[in-house]
């Protein structure tokens, strides 16, 4: 007869980086169902507003997670600048979609490498983070961190990235592709890759658009949505932009995705370099909301769709900041991806939703 | 580029509001609660974007509406239905507004009863503190005089027009002499109670807001008691 137990896994677990708990409960060596739990970090950022105005918090914004620190920079100074009905010139929007698309870049070769690293690739692993380092450089020789950037204030950027600076851009991003081409040809065509990816936490298209399911994760089993799409800001400049979708669902199709997004989002880049227009960097604004005025925005982050929301109330001060953050929205993906699977391979299902406890715990 | 809709409903409208969105194919974004500072009331948001009504709109005008539901006036312990029924991806902010604004949000698919967050302090969204207080009590005096100051302009402005048309009944002298006596009598009156309608508001300018809302107050009650008395 069946034995059936419940594990406590995490919050503190060699395959997790971030502390996610999940209360695993299994039948043999087969979950039956997962019930997640975060709040061990929670930071109280979106209370802060009360005390940090609104230019100081975008520095706290930027800070809400290390990987997509200049998405959550863009969302806040963008969902800020409408609620202060601020229009930004056109270069401001483009120097932060490609710091944005930059950011796509180095986040999935982070995953890729953390992928190859929870099935024993060590070299893939080393790989993958050798090409993400030459991301990180651009941004330290453009911006001056490797990380938080901080170039971007309510109203436009603080500094301009100049034209020979994106030029140089473009060349290392091409001088990247062959070695990101054999890169990815290690994930997608290896037997070693695929059999432990292939057909492993299956979700159907049905049940992706009932959780909600956002990014690659919810791309990879065919929902066919993507925020880029939309066309705001930069993204509308763009000749075509098709969302990268798989239909399999599973987590071969989740890395297939995130591969052929590296890719588009080196395109992206280019086309923009070729097109940006020199109409100023904007600057920084007098902050006067009106009582009441409210802005908010979606963008794509590397994990999928995030949302800012913001609440003037006549002060320096927000009333209310909020972002919600793409793995927030994934959970409920989560612990359903997990039904049915073998415990051995819980790990990897819980890596390829790309869990952000970080983010989530703003 | 992205417009934001807000549509007010009542606890009692949420669930069919919710039902008619996911029926029509709307994705999920978030929810939310706030705070309201003034009345200390809670305020839900929930939001939606249905990607085919988005994209559909993008290819007539360029636009596309994110869809808000909002529920204003809650009360605490008011209890709130869950949408987890229609959207199970809900369950991390449902769980969110109970334990960090203390709000009771019913029949939700995944509870955690209080236990989702580990927070020192019992709803710390819903404490407001003195300090956010008084900035919102200064912001609102800043405003009020701000006011006062717009409107003693409009009063100095409609005097100095009052006392130009002064000017001109006096050019007018050679008028009939019991016309021009009665519209010189009426310029003159409404000359003198614009001056002193700008010499008040220079007063209450002047004053502390606070106290200047409540001389203006007095004086509106003041009027309408004349107002009742002349027409006794």
């Amino acid at each position: 007869m069946a034995h059936r137990s419940v594990i406590p896994f995490g919050p503190q677990h060699p395959v997790l980086p971030e502390p996610l708990h999940l209360d695993l409960v299994i039948e043999d060596d087969r979950v039956l169902e997962a019930i997640p739990q975060i709040g061990f970090v929670h930071r109280g950022l979106e209370k802060l507003t009360e005390k940090r105005d609104m230019h100081q918090f975008g520095y706290i914004a930027e800070r809400i997670c290390g990987i997509c620190a200049v998405g959550h920079s863009c969302g806040y100074a963008s969902a800020c600048e409408r609620m202060l009905d601020i229009e930004v010139p056109g270069r401001v929007q483009y120097i932060r979609t490609i710091l944005h698309e930059l950011s796509r870049i180095h986040s999935h070769l982070l995953w890729l490498g953390l992928l190859a690293d929870a099935f024993g690739f060590e070299a893939l692993f080393y790989r993958s983070w050798t090409l993400r380092e030459q991301i990180l450089k651009i941004f330290e020789s453009t911006c001056g961190g490797r990380v938080i950037l901080s170039i971007n204030e309510i109203g436009g950027l603080k500094h301009d990235i100049e034209d020979s600076e994106l030029a140089g851009i473009v060349q290392t991003l091409d001088a990247m592709r062959p070695d990101y081409e054999a890169l990815v040809h290690t994930f997608l065509d290896d037997n070693s890759c695929g059999e432990r990816l292939h057909g492993v936490g299956v979700i159907s298209k049905k049940d992706a658009l009932n959780l909600s399911m956002v990014g690659p994760f919810g791309r990879a089993s065919g929902v066919d949505y993507d925020v880029r799409m939309f066309g705001d800001g930069a993204y509308a400049g763009l000749a075509a932009f098709e969302p990268i979708v798989a239909t399999d669902g599973d987590c071969y199709a989740r890395c297939q995705v995130r591969c052929a997004e590296v890719t588009q989002a080196m395109d992206i880049i280019k086309e923009l370099v070729g097109k940006i227009p020199h109409d100023g960097i904007g600057g920084r604004t007098k902050l006067t909301p009106a009582d009441g005025a409210r802005g908010e925005v979606v963008i794509e982050q590397p994990r999928g769709e995030a949302y800012y929301y913001v609440r003037g109330n006549g002060t320096k001060n927000l009333d209310r900041f909020r972002v919600r953050t793409p793995t927030s929205q994934n959970l409920a993906g989560l612990t359903h991806a997990l039904q049915g699977v073998l415990l051995a391979n819980v790990p990897m299902i819980i890596l390829t939703i790309d869990p952000c406890i970080s983010c989530t715990e703003r | 580029m992205q417009k934001a809709i807000y549509t007010t409903v009542g606890i009692d409208e949420l669930l069919p509001h919710v039902q008619a969105l996911k029926g029509v194919g709307a994705r999920f974004v978030q929810m939310h609660a706030e705070r309201c500072v003034d009345d200390g009331s809670y305020r839900l948001v929930y939001t939606f974007i249905n990607v085919r009504a988005a994209q559909e709109q993008i290819a007539q005008d360029g636009s596309y509406a994110i869809e808000n539901l909002v529920v204003e006036g809650i009360d605490q312990y008011q209890e709130i239905p869950s949408i987890s029924s229609y959207y199970p991806a809900v369950f991390p902010f449902e769980n969110e507004a109970h334990d960090l604004f203390g709000l009771a949000i019913t029949d939700m698919q995944i509870d955690f009863k209080g236990f989702f967050y580990q927070v020192s302090t019992a709803e710390p969204m819903s404490v407001i503190t003195p300090e956010v207080k008084a900035a919102r009590e200064k912001a609102m005096k800043v405003r009020a005089a701000a006011e006062a100051k717009a409107r003693k302009a409009a009063a100095e402005k409609a005097a100095a027009a009052a006392a130009a048309g002064e000017g001109a009944a006096d050019a007018a002298v050679a008028q009939p002499a019991a016309a021009a006596g009665s519209d010189a009598q009426h310029d003159d009156a409404a000359a003198k109670a614009a001056l002193k309608a700008a010499e008040l508001e220079a007063k209450l300018t002047a004053m502390d807001p606070e106290k200047a809302a409540k001389v203006r107050a007095a004086l509106a009650t003041k009027a309408a008691r004349d107002k009742q008395n002349k027409e006794a």
